[in-house]
Formats: C-alpha cells, structure tokens, sequence
C-alpha cells in the first residue's frame, strides 16, 4: 500500500467489520480509487476466511482443552484455553448462558484447571505456572459426569493441605465444564514447588488414605485409587520469591 | 460500544492474530498456542475498549509482546537454532526477515524495539507507529537512526554478516 492516504490498520479494522463509522467512510472513500488496498482487502477477506474454515472456533479454543494434562514443570504450557475462556467470559458474560448445552461443554476427561487473576484484573491460566506468595489462585473443574472430587495441594516439603470438601464426607459434583470451586487460594510463603491434585472419583472417596495418595501420587510413584475409570489429576506450580 | 462474545472475537480477530503469530514464530503450532494466548487476553481486555478502532492496534501490541517474549523463551536470541526456526524466504524489503527479526529481539531499548518492529515487520506507516506505541514521527526516525548505527555491531554478533 504505497498511496499515501493508504492506512493499514484502518484497513485492517474495516475488514474485521468492527470499526467506527469514521473509519468505515474513510477507508470506503479510499478504497475507491485505490487498486492496492482493494487488492489487499481481498486478500485479508479470503486469507481470513481459509483461516476459519482451517482453524474453527472450536479446534483452537477446545483443543487444548481435550488434551490438557499434566506436564512436568517447566515445559506445560498454558492450560486448557477453552476453559480458561470460560472463565475469562463469565466475568462479563451473562451467568445464564452457563448451560451444559453451551459449546463450551466439556465431551472428554476430567481436567483440573488454575486460574489466576492478571496485572490486568483478568482472571485466566497462566501461560506458565509460576506464581509468588500471596497471590490467589482458583481451582476449576471439568467433568463429563457426576462424580466424588476431592481437592488437595501438597508441597515440596509433603505438607498437604485438604481444599474440598471441607470435612470428610465425601460429596458429589455435578458435571460441567470449568466450574470453579467455591473458594479461592491465597499462596502462603512456602518457595518451590506445589502439586494440586484432583481425586475423581464414582465412588465416594474414602479419606483416611488421602493425603498419603496425594504424597505417593504427586512423587510420581504408582498409586492404586478407586475402580476403573476413577483418576487423579495433577497440576503443579512453581512458587518463586517475589524479586527472583 | 458493542460487547462481543468470544466467538465473534475470534471470528473477528483469531486471523489477525494467526498470521502474525505465524510470521514472527515460523511454525504453526507455536503460532497456535500464540493465538490462543492473545485471543484469551482479547477476550478478557474487550469490555475496556471505548472505541472498536482501538482494538486492531492493541492486538499488533499484545501479539508483538507475545511473540517476542516466546522467542525469546526459546533460547537467547543468539542462538542460532532459533534462527534456523525462523521464517528465512520473506523479507522485510531492506532486511531478510529471519534477521530482522533476530536484530528486533536484541535491541534492549524497547522504544527503538517498537520503532524497528512495526516499521519492518509490520510495515507501518509512521503516523500508525504514532497511534500504536504513541512515539512521534521524530522520534521513530531517531529510533530507527539508533537501530541502523548498531547494525553491523548486533550482525556480527548474532553472525548473520
Ligand atoms: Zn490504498
């Protein structure tokens, strides 16, 4: 676009549709006697719709959803998108659109999400798991039927600590997808390390061998929990000093 | 303004933020996991937007951040490996883009880092460098004067000569 009154980003803006009036006559007016933007509006509209039909709303904002699971520090990346995206659109979006018929809907497996708040307020995954004490973080979970959960943290030293429920009667959650727990977790001082795990199960949990399958299980060390089907999830932090 | 829901925004936008992910990461993957990371902040910054022709500047913003930050999470930008992943047949006009990137990603003025990447990469004009990083006609002059003096000093360094 060499012609001088050629704009960009203007142009960009009229082709997402999403532009003020100002705009949209400006780069109307221009694009009438201008072949190259012409050209390249034709181009950013036929490049965005292969885009779509390549790369659907669904594939990029769920697939990492479906496949999201646990990756050893620091290599996971950021955590289910599609969840997050929930949560993030919640903070605006009418609660009554949380239906278990939205296209958010979780099909696949269990998945145990971190949500935390942003500089910017915004409540999202991190794109790595790195946090400083004091900060509060959110549990979410998604599930694809009824089921026992149990939540529990244990840290690089074994300390575990008991998040859901909060006595020992097991209770069971009803599906959904990145459904938050009730309460929110404000990091203590402790540096390193921290495991949160997700017990899953059909049955109600027994609690008297918990925490010593939360220890075994977040050491990497086999463990046997409930039937076919019941799972552990893990997700794990690392906990840094605030000027590290 | 219009509040959109995540779709429309990706409708919208998830393009926008592919294509540069993709020209700046050089592989698909990673410019996926780029499009998911700015449409999530997209989503969650959209209710602050007073005007809808603010969007399209923040986003070449966000997406420049990221996509600097991953390169430069990769390994140091030194290395050579990760120019190798680089996109190496386009080019820029004045730069091979492979270089012009690694030369964006050692500047550690991030003043003379926005005037080098939306100038080069994004091939904006000044007047819309202006509206993205707010920095005058003048003072983009003066920061691409900066960039060009210390060429050849980050081309033998990086040993791209
Ligand atoms: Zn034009």
């Amino acid at each position: 676009m060499e012609n001088k009154t050629c704009v960009t980003i203007d142009l960009i803006s009229y082709s997402t549709g999403n532009c003020s009036d100002s705009v949209r006559a400006s780069v109307e007016g221009h694009l009438m006697e201008c072949e190259s933007c012409r050209t390249a509006l034709a181009t950013i509209r036929s490049e965005q719709e292969a885009f779509l039909q390549m790369m659907p709303f669904e594939s990029v904002m769920e697939s990492s959803a479906k496949t999201a699971r646990v990756i050893p520090f620091p290599l996971r990346r950021a955590v289910s998108a599609a969840a997050a995206l929930f949560v993030v659109a919640m903070t605006f979006m009418q609660i009554d659109r949380f239906s278990p018929d939205d296209q958010f809907t979780m099909k696949g497996n269990a998945v145990l999400t971190i949500v935390a708040e942003n500089p910017d307020g915004s409540v999202s995954p991190r794109a790595k798991p790195i946090y400083v004490p004091g900060e509060r973080i959110q549990l979410c979970y998604s599930l694809p039927c009824s089921s026992y959960v149990a939540a529990v943290s244990v840290d690089g030293n074994g300390v575990v600590s008991r998040w859901f429920p909060s006595d020992e009667k097991s209770v069971q959650v009803a599906p959904g997808a990145m459904i938050p727990f009730s309460f929110s977790i404000r990091l203590d001082e402790y540096i390193g390390i921290e495991h949160y795990l997700l017990f899953v199960s059909s049955q109600p949990i027994d609690f008297t061998a918990i925490d010593q399958l939360a220890i075994d299980h977040s050491a990497g060390k086999p463990v046997k929990f409930g039937t076919t089907g019941d799972t552990i999830l893990v997700e794990t932090i690392q906990k840094q000093a605030l000027h590290d | 303004m219009k509040q959109l829901e995540p779709r429309q925004l990706y409708e919208m936008y998830g393009h926008l933020i592919f294509s540069r992910c993709r020209k700046l990461l050089g592989c698909d993957d990673r410019a996926k996991d780029g499009l998911q990371d700015c449409m999530l902040k997209l989503i969650a910054h959209y209710p602050k937007f007073t005007d809808p022709d603010h969007v399209v500047p923040w986003i070449l913003r966000v997406v420049k951040n990221y996509c600097l930050n991953d390169l430069r999470s990769r390994k140091k930008f030194s290395d050579n490996a990760v120019l190798e992943r680089l996109p190496s047949s386009s080019s820029t006009g004045e730069f091979e883009m492979q270089d012009t990137i690694a030369l964006v990603l050692s500047c550690h003025k991030k003043d003379v880092q926005d005037a080098v990447y939306f100038t080069y990469i994004e091939e904006l004009s000044q007047e819309e460098i202006r509206t993205v990083t707010g920095q005058s006609p003048a003072t983009i002059r003066r920061n691409l004067a900066k960039f060009k003096e210390s060429l050849p000093q980050i081309r033998k360094r990086l040993g791209i000569e």
